[in-house]
């Protein structure tokens, strides 16, 4: 067999990925036009691309909340399914996720602590809009606190499985931590960290995706480095070792890049659960391929268009009703999920 | 005729595994073994006796605790990760569970320490992956998802992956294990044609003595935590297989010989009955098979008290008992065996 014919290029990507971005075109806009206020999209479009007059309430809908809003969407899920896809890569598990590490239970615990305990001490209302970006704050550094210690967890143990334990441990630490503090909390208090726990993509103003933005362009950055690496991880840590792979480096580089991905979005939009795992899935089912470079772009694409289905479906109701983003995804991955794993287990990375 | 350079050295080895943190559990001590450059070594050992942890220490896959291992007479600490990725490669015994990972593109996995930070391949690439497919057979298989696979042609796919790894030193951790016969066969067929055509070194640890006794160029035998080295007919004659199987015998409570003629061993039974055999030369050879196996002493030469001889009547073959004046006739092996297992 010749050599070219046996690496002919493979036109099968091609044409799915053209699919995939025409699918990406219309959600978004489709995204766009959902809201509370009716807006044709026809004006929409104008408003974006052209600089005709229209409706000045409009303009201002479509540009501070309706676009920040179809940004973050979108960013959530390319961010949360590359993340999720290189744990279940890395931990060879098909039900492997962004939390995995304990990134959204960390998260969880350092808004907890800002909302339930410092409020409570200090009398003061977090929720306002300086508040908003303490809790961002205090998220991040709850999830880095996690990520620190499955870091240096991670240099010294050899069995990945080890580490998997203990990211969930530390998890349910955090977890737990939270309860108590629940538990001690005023009642107007607790409403505010369940509203938080149950996600939210339009609580993102147009300033913060200046810094959201970079976050999730530099974790995505560094996952498209790992794909090589990511390959090589498919046959099992002791293969990479014996073809020259730097098992902690890739462990420090994947961890990070989970760990911007993940928690920037848990930060911004709360713990958003289910896209992490199952969107990954459904991208080798697409894709059939379990090469990174390929599911990355596949994640992302895929990532985002559910995303937006999310976020659509969240705002059906109409009027000024609008689901928590949470319970949509969950309500939409959990039946993929399921889907893959009865019909076809072989689509998981492990089986 | 030393024209052959020693690739592997091991001096004076300590090799075992770590046990908590920075304790250690030591398997073997004072290993001193050599392999050279286009032979089959094969490791043969007990089971927990070192086999698998020896391979992985070369395979730098675990430290060891003392002495030196040298890789074209270089220490293996002086090696850098990606520079040791190049000469040595390594099929274990693991099994490789990924889904939608087609032939093609996990053999070409094996050119890791060589393509860029994308894993992108150019055309010597791609030239040695199609040369190790050809190498293996593997050329109606490329475009097939790996999971599709039986065990031995999965087994193949690694091997080929290793090769794509194009390394002097190629280590298989029991690369037959899970194989039926012939596809033992044929994968110790493809080490060594790989070995002799390529020059590759190649060392394997079996459970197969057969096939190592038969087929390795060398063996290294662990033995009661020791471990020699030497041709496999030179571990004949100096009875270090025979100590082998002693100790297995105690271990095991299982009855034994190593026929030293053959290079076969059988399981002995207790049964000491002596049968003489006579007849049909075509028929006495498998016959006599037969009756060893249940336990009779068969002897071709001398008539004893119960005979069989197998004779040709009306085109048929017919075995004829005499025990005791007593004359039985059977048409096949199978009867005649049943009916001397029940009544003698």
């Amino acid at each position: 067999m010749s050599v070219s014919k046996l690496f002919s290029p493979n036109y099968k990507y091609i044409i799915l990925f053209s699919i995939l971005i025409i699918l990406f075109i219309c959600f978004t806009i489709f995204d766009l036009f959902f809201g509370t206020v009716r807006i044709p999209i026809k004006n929409i479009l104008e408003i974006i691309f052209t600089d005709n007059n229209v409706k000045q309430e409009w303009t201002i809908i479509v540009n501070e909340f309706r676009i920040p809003k179809t940004i973050t969407a979108i960013l959530a899920g390319v961010a949360l399914s590359v993340s999720g896809l290189q744990m279940q890569t890395v931990f060879k598990n098909p039900l492997a996720g962004p939390d995995v590490l304990g990134i959204s239970s960390g998260a969880s615990l350092g808004v907890a602590i800002v909302l339930m305990s410092f409020s409570s001490i200090f009398a003061f209302d977090f929720t306002g809009l300086m508040g908003n970006s303490v809790i961002i704050i205090s998220s991040w550094l709850g999830s880095a606190l996690i990520l620190l210690l499955v870091f240096s967890v991670s240099v010294r143990i050899k069995d990945i499985m080890t580490i998997l334990v203990l990211g969930i441990l530390f998890g349910s630490v955090a977890t737990s931590a939270v309860g108590i503090m629940q538990y001690f909390s005023t009642e107007s208090m607790l409403k505010s960290f369940v509203i938080w726990t149950m996600g939210s993509l339009g609580g993102v103003t147009k300033s913060q995706l200046y810094v959201l933005t970079p976050c999730i362009a530099a974790g995505l950055i560094i996952a498209l480095l790992c794909s090589k690496i990511l390959n090589a991880l498919l046959l099992g840590e002791n293969y990479g070792k014996t073809m020259g792979l730097n098992i902690k480096l890739s462990r420090l580089l994947i961890f990070l890049s989970t760990s911007i991905l993940a928690g920037s979005i848990t930060a911004f939009c709360g713990p958003i659960g289910f896209i992490g795992i199952a969107v990954p899935h459904l991208t080798r089912m697409i894709l059939k391929t379990s090469l990174h470079n390929y599911l990355i772009l596949g994640s992302c694409l895929i990532g985002a268009i559910v995303m937006l289905i999310s976020d659509i479906i969240s705002q059906l109701p109409g009027n000024s009703i609008t689901l928590p983003i949470n319970s949509v995804t969950a309500l939409l991955g959990i039946p993929i999920i399921a889907f893959i794993i009865i019909k076809n287990y072989k689509f998981s990375s492990s089986s | 005729m030393c024209d052959k350079q020693n690739i592997i050295e091991l001096k004076n080895l300590e090799i075992g595994y770590s046990w908590g943190i920075k304790r250690w559990k030591s398997i073997l001590t004072g290993i001193n073994l050599s392999a050279k450059q286009g032979q089959l070594t094969a490791i043969i050992g007990q089971n927990g006796s070192g086999k698998s942890t020896l391979l992985k220490t070369i395979s730098r896959l675990n430290n060891f605790i003392n002495g030196d291992i040298f890789i074209n007479s270089i220490n293996l600490n002086k090696i850098s990760r990606n520079d040791f990725a190049k000469q040595v490669s390594f099929v274990s015994t693991e099994p490789v569970n990924v889904s939608n990972l087609k032939v093609i593109e996990l053999i070409t996995l094996g050119r890791f320490p060589y393509t860029n930070w994308f894993g992108k391949s150019n055309y010597i690439d791609k030239y040695i992956v199609n040369e190790a497919i050809e190498l293996l057979n593997l050329n109606s298989f490329t475009a097939k998802y790996f999971y599709n696979l039986s065990d031995g042609e999965k087994q193949k796919v690694m091997i080929a992956r290793a090769l794509a790894q194009d390394t002097e030193i190629l280590l298989l951790d029991e690369p037959t294990v899970f194989l039926d016969l012939p596809n033992k066969f044929e994968i110790i067929n493809i080490l060594q044609n790989i070995a002799k055509k390529k020059n590759k070194t190649i060392i394997f640890s079996t459970h197969d003595l057969n096939i190592a006794i038969n087929e390795a160029d060398k063996i290294w035998l662990i033995n009661e935590n020791k471990i020699t080295e030497g041709a496999p007919e030179d571990l004949m004659l100096n009875y270090s297989f025979d100590s082998f199987f002693d100790s297995f015998r105690s271990k095991q409570n299982l009855d034994f010989t190593f026929d030293k003629n053959t290079g076969n061993f059988k399981i002995t039974k207790s049964n000491n009955l002596n049968i003489s055999l006579n007849g049909l030369e075509s028929h006495i050879f498998w016959t006599k098979k037969a009756l060893e196996r249940q336990g009779f002493k068969v002897e071709l030469n001398n008539i004893v008290s119960t005979n069989v001889s197998v004779f040709k009547d009306n085109l048929a073959i017919k075995w004829k008992l005499t025990n005791n004046g007593n004359i039985i006739i059977f048409n096949s092996i199978y009867e005649l065996s049943n009916y001397m297992v029940s009544v003698l």
